[in-house]
């Protein structure tokens, strides 16, 4: 339009999708790429902009001063679009162009990849401060606590009693997945005065290591790119209470260097800032891994393992609680039985022989997801072998068959769309839940609803 | 056909996304993703009588990212909407005075927009406790009078009716 570059060519070279609106906002020219974010019709031409973006209700005000030449220019930013098998995030952006016959100019553009470090980043530390402020409700059913007789667990247990009256070093606890780490860090929290200080929990496994640093550290406006604007770090949240770091083995040298720095001299800044600010808190450090040989590797800082490792505490697997096994499995038992509204008594003892014999590779979360999935489906006044479906053990697992195929045939779309629907019901519209009925991720199900059009 | 913009707006975690997909889709979930930006969803709603004439809307509903705190971003969010469903959580009534510090907010962007109030959550919370919450959201919203409703997206409870309340104060 000034005559240096066309428009059109600079935004296709932008990978943007882009449409003109003429003086009454219907569409007049639009790329392949503007169209593709509205598959259900094939061609725009002369289409109203409300009705091929519903995301312009309302905005007549806005348009009708680009028009005048008044504004320049409104961005949205985030615009979440659910496209198959996952969300699709946009920006909008409308201009002037001051062309009568063109006023308007809608470009699209994906900021998908971004938009999804930052929602994984927000999901970490929303969802630990919701639950953190649903504690006093789960507080009462986490006094359960580690349930078990054996040995191993009720050694465990009496250490968490004595590490109650130390109530500021460092703890490493060590365990394979699902033996209950997370759960042995939240009650030596509960059961120190540190009790209604926060605690901060932190999976450093689950967050790109990039951003690893400012959630650890908090950052300034502007300390990065995608630091729009100032924000506490965990260590200023966890301030005089506890700092769960899980899977504290897979934080990567420079950062284990600033950490312990930050251990021994309880001072620390936030990124792009020169301030320093001082915290204390309790580290509770937690890892499937063996630091120990991680150190001789040259993974895992030597200092740091030391100053780590101070009380050590170790979750046992499950195959070597003997008995806990079926203890357990009746504490889920009960769990679910009061969330189903199923009066489910208990084992039978080929049911029990079953947990017995299995080796849990997944501890106890696979055991309560077993149960869980067995209390779903029973008909029975106690579960039966029957009800417990294990994976991974070859023999004795049969496959429920659904159905012998009809003479006649049948539509398996339908099948699929009914076993979707089932499984949700079943669920009562949890997805998760629904997904490990039907052995599936939660993206496979989450795709399959969208296909059958069962997702909104 | 009337098409209107309104927002969903509230502490993160207080049920936005699930009050919008009870209403919509009927369904819930006890799952918590967080909403990155916003989604627009559309629905229409039943006809609507005022002086013997029934008015039907299109909502465009936004339901848009949680607040922290109070703190604002994304106002472009807000440009041209008609109304606002403000959410509190009934389990955290420190989402309360984010909630008032929302709506205000909303109130200077857009004068004169439908506002209601939403305590969710009833269902995690006992009776008695409900009467006392109630009252505190509506001492928030009865300085400017709007009304509140006490929610739960996972029961359904007033789901429909605080978006039914939102279309009323429209034709107010
Ligand atoms: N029991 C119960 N749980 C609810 C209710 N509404 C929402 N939840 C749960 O609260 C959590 C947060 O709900 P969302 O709807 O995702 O909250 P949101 O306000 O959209 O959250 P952000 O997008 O992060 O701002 C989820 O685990 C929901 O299952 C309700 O009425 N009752
Ligand atoms: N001994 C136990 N008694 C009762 N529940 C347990 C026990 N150990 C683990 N759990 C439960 O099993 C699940 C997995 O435990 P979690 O602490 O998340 O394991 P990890 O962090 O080691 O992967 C949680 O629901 C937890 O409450
Ligand atoms: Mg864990
Ligand atoms: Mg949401």
């Amino acid at each position: 339009m000034d005559g240096l570059v066309s428009i059109s060519h600079l935004l296709e070279a932008l990978k943007a999708g882009y449409a003109f609106l003429d003086p009454e906002l219907r569409i007049v020219r639009s790329n392949a790429r503007f169209r593709e974010t509205h598959p259900s019709s094939p061609s725009l031409q002369d289409l109203p902009v409300f009705d091929v973006l519903p995301e312009t209700v309302g905005l007549e005000e806005v348009l009708k001063a680009l028009r005048s030449g008044e504004k320049t220019s409104f961005t949205l930013q985030y615009i979440a679009r659910e496209a198959s098998p996952d969300i699709l995030y946009l920006r909008l952006v409308l201009v002037g162009t001051r062309d009568p016959e063109k006023p308007v100019l809608v470009v699209l553009s994906d900021e998908t990849e971004q938009a999804r470090i930052l929602q994984r980043v927000q999901q970490q530390s929303f969802e630990i401060r919701l639950m953190r402020s649903l504690l006093n409700e789960k507080q009462a059913a986490l006094a359960a606590g580690l349930i078990g007789s054996s040995g191993a667990m009720v050694r465990l247990r009496n250490t968490i009693e004595k590490l109650s009256a130390i109530p500021s070093s460092t703890i490493l606890i060590r365990g394979e997945t699902g033996t209950g780490k997370s759960l042995v860090a939240r009650m030596i929290h509960l059961s120190t005065d540190l009790r209604d200080r926060p605690f901060v929990e932190f999976n450093c496994a689950a967050v790109p290591e990039s951003l690893l640093e400012s959630e650890l550290f908090g950052h300034e406006k502007g300390a990065f790119t995608h630091a729009v604007s100032q924000k506490k770090g965990l260590l200023e949240e966890a301030d005089d209470g506890t700092l769960f770091l899980d899977e504290i083995g897979d934080i990567r040298l420079n950062l284990q260097a600033k950490l312990l720095t930050v251990l021994d001299s309880r001072k620390f800044r936030r990124l792009g800032s020169i301030r320093e600010i001082n915290t204390r808190f309790r580290l509770i450090a937690a890892t499937h891994r063996d630091l120990r040989s991680m150190v001789k590797e040259g993974s895992f800082r030597e200092d740091l393992y030391y100053r780590i490792q101070v009380i050590t505490l170790d979750c046992p697997p499950l195959r070597n609680l003997e008995d806990d096994v079926i203890r357990i499995a009746r504490h889920f038992i009960q769990v679910y039985a009061r969330e189903f509204g199923k009066p489910v008594a208990g084992l039978t003892p080929e049911a029990e022989n079953k947990l017995k014999g299995y080796r849990w590779p997944g501890n106890v979360r696979e055991l309560r997801n077993v149960i869980e999935r067995a209390m779903i489906f029973t008909e029975n006044p106690s579960l039966d072998s029957r009800d417990i479906q294990l994976q991974s053990t070859g023999e004795d697992a049969p496959v429920q068959t659904v159905e012998t195929l009809p003479d006649g045939g049948l539509s398996f779309e339908e099948l699929e769309r009914r076993l979707l629907k089932q499984a949700l019901e079943r669920a009562r519209g949890n997805q998760s839940r629904a997904a490990r009925l039907l052995k599936m991720s939660r993206d496979t199900f989450r795709y399959r609803l969208e296909k059958h059009k069962l997702l909104e | 056909m009337f098409n209107k913009k309104i927002c969903l707006r509230g502490e993160f975690g207080v049920g936005k996304t699930s009050l919008v997909r009870r209403f919509v889709h009927d369904l819930f979930s006890d799952d918590y993703i967080t909403t990155l930006g916003v989604k627009v969803t559309e629905k229409v709603l039943p006809p609507i009588e005022k002086n013997g004439k029934p008015h039907q809307y299109r909502f465009m509903i936004w339901d848009i990212a949680g607040t922290e705190e109070g703190r604002i971003q994304h106002e472009s969010y807000w440009t041209g909407a008609s109304g606002a469903l403000i959410v509190a959580d009934l389990c955290r009534p420190d989402t309360f005075a984010h909630a008032k510090k929302i709506m205000d907010h909303f109130l200077a962007i857009n004068p004169g927009a439908s506002v209601v109030i939403a305590g969710n959550k009833a269902d995690l919370i006992q009776r008695q406790e409900i009467a006392a919450h109630e009252k505190t959201l509506k001492e928030i919203a009865g300085e400017i009078s709007r009304p509140v409703f006490i929610t739960s997206a996972k029961s359904g409870l007033s789901v429909e009716e605080s978006f039914i309340g939102l279309a009323e104060g429209m034709l107010a």
